[in-house]
Order: C-alpha cells, then sequence, then structure tokens
C-alpha cells in the first residue's frame, strides 16, 4: 500500500497518464528482497521508496549505500514517499540527497511525477525521448561493466 | 542533460513556491505537461524546442497562472509564466550546481590536495601524466584497504575503505588500474578552472585517454585560492575519516613520487598482485558500507515500477 492505495492501483493510474505504448509499465513489489541484487536493481528506471527506507532507526544501508554513492544512473528517476506528509521528514531527506531524489507526499503528486517522467523518457516523443533512454542504458551498462555484473540477467 | 522533466518542479522552485503549495503546483503543471506531450509532435532533442514548449504551452497556461495568483507569487514571477518567459535553462544550471553531495565534495578537495602535495614532495610542476595521477589514486585507496587500525568499525576485509577514502571503483585496464568516475571528476575541476592540464610531452602514456600526448596536471591559481582559504581544516584532519584518508594518500604520494612510469607499473602490480586479472575486472571497490538487513517489513519497502522501452 502506498498512501492508502493498493500499488497496483497507483501504478494503473500512472499508466493511464502515459502517452504510448502503456504495456512498458511492469511493478516488482518484491524490490526490497532484492536490494542485494545491485545488478538487477539498476536495471530498472523508476524507483518507489518508502522514506522509512532511507531515513530513521529503519534505514536500509544499501539503498543509502547505493544513493550515497555513484551506483545508480542519473538518469534513474527515484521518488521518495512520505505518507504521513511530515516537513521534517522531507526538510531531512533533502538535506541528505538533494536533487537525487523526488519527495512525493501524495497520491496525485506521485502519479503526477511518475507521469511526468516517463512521458519524456519515452520513444514516441521521437529522438529525444529515444536519447533519453540510450542515456540510461548505456549508464546502466557501464555501471554493470565497472561492477564486474555485465551479463547479469 | 538528465532529467529535462524536472524543469516543471524547478520553474515552481524559481517562482518562490515551496512545500504544499510547490506539490499543488506540480500535479497541476504534469497534468497540463501530459496533455501537451500528447498532442505535440516530437522532439529532436530536450534542449531549446523543448524549453519553448515548456513557455509556451504549459507555463503560460491560464490554470497554472491563476493558480500562481491565487498562492500570491510575485507579480514578476507571475508575468514570466504569462508571457511564457520562464528562465527554463537558468533552472538546470541552479540545479547541477547544488547537485554535489557532501560526498563528491570531499573526492574533490582530496584530488586538490593531492596535486598540491604531489607538486611540492616532487619539487615539481605538474603530476607528470594522467596514468601517475590514476595510480597515485589507486594508491590511496589500496592502503586504506589495507590498513587496519581497529578504531573505526573494521569487520570487513576492505580494512579503512570501509569508511573512508575515494568513492572510486577501480577497474583494469591495459594501463592497470584505472577509475572512470575519477577521470571525470578531475575533468570537471578543470572546468571548473581550478585545475590546469598542460601537454608536457608529444609521446602518450599507455592510460586511457592519454595515448597521442602526456599530460601534465597542476593547480590553477584559483585551485591555490581554494586550498589555501581551506588550509587550516586541510592541515588539522579532526575527522578520523579524513585524517587516515590523508595519511594514505601522503603514503601514496611517497611511495609513487621518484618512480618511473614502469616502476609505478611494477609497485602497483606487486601491492595488488593484478597482472592475472582479466581486462575490466574490477581491482578495487569504492569506500563501502557494512551492510544489514533491514528486519523491519511492516513499511512495504521498495517498489519499482520498470520500463523496458
Amino acid at each position: 500500500m502506498l498512501f492508502g492505495t493498493p500499488v497496483d492501483e497507483l501504478v494503473a493510474a500512472i499508466r493511464e497518464e502515459i502517452i504510448g505504448d502503456q504495456l512498458t509499465l511492469e511493478q516488482h513489489p518484491e524490490g526490497i528482497d532484492r536490494l542485494d541484487q545491485h545488478g538487477w536493481l539498476v536495471q530498472h528506471s523508476l524507483w518507489l521508496i518508502h522514506c522509512e527506507q532511507l531515513i530513521g532507526d529503519e534505514g536500509n544501508r544499501r539503498l543509502d549505500f547505493y544513493l550515497s554513492t555513484k551506483s545508480i544512473p542519473k538518469n534513474t528517476e527515484i521518488l521518495v514517499c512520505i505518507e504521513d506528509g511530515s516537513e521534517e521528514k522531507r526538510a531531512q531527506l533533502e538535506k541528505e540527497y538533494g536533487s537525487r531524489i523526488r519527495v512525493v507526499t501524495g497520491k496525485r503528486l506521485l502519479v503526477a511525477k511518475a507521469s511526468s517522467y516517463l512521458n519524456t523518457a519515452n520513444p514516441i516523443k521521437g529522438r529525444a525521448g529515444k536519447e533519453y533512454i540510450l542515456a540510461w542504458n548505456n549508464a546502466v551498462c557501464t555501471l554493470l561493466d565497472e561492477f564486474g555484473e555485465a551479463n547479469y540477467g | 542533460m538528465v532529467n529535462e522533466w524536472a524543469a516543471l518542479e524547478r520553474a515552481g522552485e524559481w517562482a518562490g513556491l515551496e512545500g504544499n503549495a510547490l506539490d499543488e503546483y506540480v500535479v497541476l503543471v504534469a497534468d497540463i505537461y501530459n496533455a501537451e506531450m500528447a498532442t505535440y509532435d516530437e522532439f529532436e532533442n530536450y534542449e531549446e524546442e523543448y524549453f519553448q514548449f515548456l513557455n509556451n504551452r504549459v507555463f503560460s497556461n491560464d490554470r497554472v497562472v491563476d493558480l500562481l495568483r491565487s498562492m500570491d507569487v510575485d507579480d514578476e514571477a507571475v508575468q514570466a509564466f504569462q508571457a511564457g518567459r520562464v528562465p527554463v535553462a537558468e533552472t538546470y544550471r541552479t540545479e547541477r550546481m547544488l547537485d554535489h553531495g557532501l560526498d563528491e565534495l570531499v573526492d574533490l578537495i582530496m584530488i586538490l590536495k593531492l596535486v598540491e602535495r604531489y607538486t611540492t614532495v616532487a619539487n615539481q610542476e605538474y603530476i607528470q601524466s594522467r596514468y601517475r595521477f590514476q595510480k597515485l589514486l589507486f594508491a590511496t585507496n589500496l592502503d586504506l584497504k589495507e590498513t587496519q587500525t581497529g578504531s573505526i568499525v573494521d569487520e570487513s576485509e576492505l580494512g579503512l575503505l570501509e569508511t573512508t577514502g575515494y568513492r572510486y571503483s577501480f577497474t583494469k585496464r591495459r594501463s592497470g588500474p584505472f577509475s572512470k568516475d575519477a577521470y571525470a571528476d578531475k575533468d570537471r575541476l578543470y572546468a571548473n578552472g581550478l585545475i590546469e592540464e598542460d601537454v608536457i610531452a608529444d609521446e602518450g602514456t599507455d592510460e586511457v585517454a592519454e595515448h597521442e600526448h602526456t599530460y601534465g596536471i597542476k593547480l590553477s591559481f584559483n585551485g591555490e585560492l581554494l586550498l589555501n582559504r581551506f588550509s587550516d581544516l586541510l592541515e588539522n584532519f579532526s575527522s578520523d575519516i579524513l585524517f587516515y584518508w590523508n595519511q594514505s594518500q601522503e603514503k601514496a604520494i611517497e611511495a609513487l613520487v621518484g618512480r618511473t612510469h614502469d616502476e609505478i607499473s611494477e609497485y602497483i602490480n606487486e601491492r595488488a598482485d593484478i597482472e592475472d586479472r582479466e581486462t575490466g575486472a574490477t581491482l578495487l571497490p569504492p569506500r563501502q558500507a557494512q551492510f544489514e538487513d533491514s528486519e523491519d517489513e511492516g513499511v512495504g519497502g521498495i517498489t519499482e515500477v520498470m520500463t523496458n522501452a
């Protein structure tokens, strides 16, 4: 659940806003169990993360590491969800991770940011959209190669 | 340029919005943006034409202007939206300037310190090649990896590299250990006028991007000013993280300063035993962290949405 809404409903809401082929969107709710699989993780271009996974006692050190080092392509979009709308958490996230993440505090904002991103990094927008995706893809390949995971499935 | 779509939010910040007001604005402009993107033709690139698109078809939309007015945004900013004159490119530049995390800045400062110390110890104008520069960084992290003081969490085989050192991953190239990110950071320092790179020999080395000529690296005037300004801080490292980092860097300088190219190659191979490794293999990872499994699954964890475009 995110913002009181089942994730598949959120995904459906994002899909409705996407131009072109909506079948390109897939959900992987088991993500937290595979955080140790860096090579798999970086092959996803959009991440939705609960803020508790980054701040406070429950913060996940793997995620913090990936964000603190150059282990995620810059073109990957990382949306961090604050479900209680806490300004304090927002300030902490922005202080610690700066513009590397984007904070969302509600369902409408989440759909707005995710869909804007996916409509920009989208081949239907011609050469610009294709190059956006190509840049992301190349960054992933460079990372996988650098970490010795070039053949990671 | 990456994350062009973020100009939607940056424009709102430029207008002075923050918190809930900024969120409300983003929801509205994203709605207009998605609709306009659906009807607009293809973009050749996400630069000038895209900025005009944002101004002409999104920011100047009456709904956006009305919302900004209702939020008591400064008149001048509202007029810029209404007239389609939001300085989109400037919002990107601001973001990029602020996009250096503390970790990145420390890397850059430590590189400046390396250049200054090496040229002083060697009594030379330059670090004499990009090859030597890369190997100095590698030797620094290698020394941290091998240093075991027990004063810092040290349960992994990475030694002090667990908590300090450059955040560069070194892979094996024909020239030995090489880090693409270190190369990029060197370029950033050059682009910001903090170091200078001059051709100092017509023949190259076997280093990446140094095959045709040899490049000497030295501090620029501005780089010297920057280091002088922070000289007290850099002379008196009070944190363990910087202290051990600096200590290893000094040892790396001392080890390589009198060696020729071939001697450096031999020294690195002896220390790191890289000769038998395959090209492309990771020789030394960046600063690591000791990971622990999260025991709390109640918060729902991470959810990813993937595009296969």
